[in-house]
């Protein structure tokens, strides 16, 4: 039972800092109208680059991950 | 769901923005008037962007086929057209199948990123930073 909830509060946490990432590059977005036609990846991750797309990309391979890590 | 939903996103949320952006205008030059309602993404993919030269049909590994039926029968059908009807067939989805759902996406954003910036795949760009097989998901 501890175990499930410790896997659940890990899954929320992920899924709450994606969707936080997501909100924050689409607002980056909205604000910078001239960022649209430029992908802008970086090794580093700066959420002031990422955009929204990428964000959606990122918060797939943390949950894949996390998933793997338990499997 | 969530890992699924991700990828479908990410996909619509790239191909729609990039068309808006960007694409639309191009089309427009090249080809003509283009519909005033963004195109769902496959057809975006069949019928508009290879009149500007992003073919992915012509890709060569069987990702367009392999996309296809992600977006088609997984992302569309089981995810964002969900109903309670089609949990089970949800809860059957393995881990070997998410993997490849995974691949297919990753490879399309490659495939994307390789036509947009004029580079090839490779570990040592920056531009394929969280497409690389060293991030540990993929092997």
């Amino acid at each position: 039972m501890e175990k499930n909830e410790n896997d659940l509060i890990d899954l929320a946490m992920i899924t709450t800092c994606g969707s936080v990432l997501c909100s924050l590059a689409n607002s980056v977005f909205s604000k910078n109208n001239n960022q649209h036609d430029e992908i802008r990846m970086n090794s580093n991750i700066d959420t002031k680059l990422i955009n929204p797309m990428l964000a959606f990309w990122l918060r797939a391979c943390m949950l894949y991950k996390s998933c793997l890590e338990k499997k | 769901m969530l890992i699924i939903s991700d990828l479908g996103q990410s996909l619509y949320t790239l191909f729609g923005r990039h068309w808006i952006g960007k694409t639309k205008k191009q089309y427009q030059k090249m080809i003509g008037t283009p519909p005033k309602k963004t195109p769902d993404l496959m057809k975006l993919l069949k019928d508009f962007y290879p009149k500007i030269g992003w073919d992915i049909r012509n890709e060569g590994t069987g990702l367009w086929d392999e996309l296809q039926d992600f977006v088609e029968n997984v992302y569309k059908d089981l995810i964002k057209h969900f109903n309670s009807a089609k949990f089970i067939r949800i809860s059957q989805i393995s881990w070997e199948d998410l993997t490849k759902y995974m691949n297919i996406v990753r490879r399309t954003w490659i495939w994307f990123i390789e036509a947009y910036t004029n580079t090839t795949y490779s570990t040592d760009n920056s531009y394929y930073s969280f497409f690389l097989n060293e991030i540990g998901i993929f092997s």
